[in-house]
């Protein structure tokens, strides 16, 4: 069975990486197990200086899923560099960055300063709904998708990975300005912009008012986004939303992600991501496939 | 820190809207004050509840809970011999120390305190709980603190012990000698407002178990956060105990 994947000329011991923002740099959680099992680690989304993220509640649970405006609460790219990374790098799995920035400069400032380092790729957060100029500004519209895309791409050499936002009118357009900016790859779906109330006080529960919908309630709409980026362009697609199971990162696969990202999950579950992987080679037997190869993009649509 | 298969053993109504949840397992061992995640038998609640441990020999340990939405009245539901997963034990947990201490509580906030109290008596402290509730039948763990500390048993509306506050009380004791030299509080925000307040104004280290919705409970996904010193530190991991000093409340 192989579970092995490349992506953007990076071997995988399997397709499963941790998403950004719900796996920290991968030290609480390599307490419950051997984190270098898994395919990769996204680490938490960094900025540019330390950012003490949103005041108030930051998560509200919704029927099979969540909402969080954390507000990129991060030690800051320096740090991360400094305390971070060298855990990350001594895993045995890939390890991935997870960048954004209010401005194109710190774009292309912050992607210059971990092209520096020995990180195994970058993964540009263009989408981030719960930081005023968090970024999502900049994953709207497609000329902008482009333009921050171009500015990073021209101060790195390292495979560059965009992440695309669901909150936008035509995933597939902003999927082309990512290739045509120059990525390596796109992932996605960052979270859906969503809103939990009171009733009783009249006041909205979280307190940034709105907040990232994230969990197996989105699975759906991640898939399809993730079929129609696959179908606009040659880049590789990692796919991810609501994904907790062998079976849900398959179908990512059949939609013609390379590899997938494990989030919310892990929040339910210590063990989540490494289930995911553990779970793969039953679920290929049964489907009859030797190679992940054999299903990627399959779908008959 | 270990994700636990457990067996429910006991889920008893204590009375309406409070439980203790008994569960049985290959249970880690854990300090006073720290908490666990329990798994929501409910299919479309993704995230587990945090519950002080009121106390655990490794085979057996014991939750109290509220009745407050969805998640909780799920949790009512358990019979004895359902399977679920805990996860624990998690956070840091009070300090326990010898000497003098204050161990003082509210409502469901005496949970993590129970353990906290004996620990200390374990370390050969002299300890003195103040157990605050609204009335008689809402009183919670009170024989159980009396076997393993002076317990004054305080109700807003006098039907059972102290009538008043337990800041109250333990004033009341402080006034007649008792100098603790160091306060262990949990509970809702207006006791430990006024606890960290008398802690302060004496000088005496006092120090607070902070509630805040959380996801994993682990440290990874940073929504728990609370202004601490400053910064937003976990309530899940950095805490949830922290010095009153350190906390704007
Ligand atoms: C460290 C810690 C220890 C706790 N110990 C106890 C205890 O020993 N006994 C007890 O009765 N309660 C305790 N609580 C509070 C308890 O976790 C909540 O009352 C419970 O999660 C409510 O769940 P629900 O599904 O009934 O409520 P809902 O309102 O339906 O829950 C929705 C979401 O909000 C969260 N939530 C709601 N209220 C709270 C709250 N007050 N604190 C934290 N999260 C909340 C839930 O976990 C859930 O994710 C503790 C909380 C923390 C943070
Ligand atoms: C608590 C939390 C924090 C997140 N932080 C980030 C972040 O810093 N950067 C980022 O690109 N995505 C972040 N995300 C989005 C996830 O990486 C992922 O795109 C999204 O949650 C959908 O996947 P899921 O349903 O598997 O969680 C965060 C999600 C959650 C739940
Ligand atoms: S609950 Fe995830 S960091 Fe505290």
């Amino acid at each position: 069975m192989n579970t092995e994947v490349t992506l953007c000329g990076i071997k995988l011991k399997n397709p499963v990486l941790a998403a950004s923002g719900t796996f920290g740099f991968g030290r609480e959680y390599n307490e419950f197990y051997d984190v270098g099992r898994i395919g990769g680690i996204v680490g938490k989304g960094l900025t540019l200086e330390p950012r003490e993220g949103n005041d108030g509640t930051r998560i509200a649970e919704t029927p099979s899923g969540m909402l969080n405006c954390v507000g990129l609460q991060n030690p800051g790219v320096e740090a991360f560099i400094k305390d971070e990374l060298p855990f990350m790098l001594g895993r045995g799995c890939a390890a991935i960055a997870n960048a954004a920035g209010s401005t194109v400069a710190d774009y292309e400032r912050i992607a210059e300063r971990l092209d520096g380092t020995d990180v195994d790729m970058i993964e540009l957060n263009i989408s981030c709904p719960n930081v005023k100029n968090g970024g999502m500004a900049f994953g709207v519209l497609p000329k902008s998708v482009e333009e921050v895309t171009a500015a990073a791409r021209k101060h790195c050499r390292k495979p560059l990975m965009i992440k695309l936002s669901p909150n936008v009118a035509d995933i597939a357009d902003n999927a082309r300005a990512a290739e045509a900016g120059g990525a390596d790859a796109v992932s996605l779906i960052n979270t859906l912009t969503g809103m939990a109330v009171d009733l009783a006080t009249r006041r909205p529960v979280l307190g940034n008012v709105t907040g990232g919908l994230s969990g197996p309630c989105v699975k759906p709409v991640a898939l399809r986004m993730v079929r129609q980026a696959y179908k606009a362009v040659k880049i590789p697609v990692v796919g991810l939303g609501g994904i907790s199971t062998a079976a849900d990162a398959l179908e990512f696969i059949l939609c013609g992600a390379t590899a997938v990202q494990v989030g919310t999950a892990n929040i339910a579950d210590p063990f989540a991501a490494l289930r995911v992987v553990e779970g793969l080679a039953e679920e290929m037997e049964k489907l009859g496939i030797k190679d992940l190869g054999e299903l990627r993009g399959a779908l008959a649509d | 820190m270990k994700d636990v298969p457990v067996k429910v053993a006991a889920n008893e109504k204590l009375y309406d809207g409070a439980y203790m949840l008994t569960v049985e397992g290959d249970l880690p061992p854990f300090s006073p004050g720290q908490f666990a995640m329990v798994e929501v038998p409910s299919g479309e609640r993704i995230l587990r509840r945090p519950f002080g441990i009121v106390y655990s020999d490794g085979r057996k340990c014991g939750f109290l809970y509220q009745v407050k939405g969805g998640g909780t009245r799920a949790l009512t539901r358990l019979k004895s011999g359902d399977e679920l997963k805990v996860l624990m034990p998690l956070g840091n947990g009070f300090p326990v120390s010898g000497g003098k201490v204050a161990v003082i509580g509210g409502g469901f906030g005496v949970a993590p305190l129970l353990s906290a109290a004996r620990g200390c008596a374990e370390a050969g402290a002299e300890v003195r709980v103040y157990a605050g509730f609204a009335a008689a039948e809402k009183t919670l763990l009170c024989d159980r603190f009396a076997e393993v500390a002076k317990t004054t048993v305080c109700t807003d509306d006098g039907s059972a012990g102290f009538h008043g506050f337990p800041t109250a009380a333990l004033e009341a004791d402080m006034a007649a000698g008792f100098k603790p030299d160091v306060v262990l509080c949990c509970g809702p925000e207006p006791l430990m407002r006024a606890v960290k307040r008398l802690g302060e104004s004496r000088g005496i280290p006092t120090y607070l178990s902070l509630e805040r919705r959380m996801g994993c409970g682990v440290g990874a996904c940073l929504t728990c956060t609370c202004r601490i010193a400053g910064h937003n530190k976990r309530v899940c991991k950095d805490g949830p105990v922290f010095p009153s000093t350190e906390v704007e409340l």
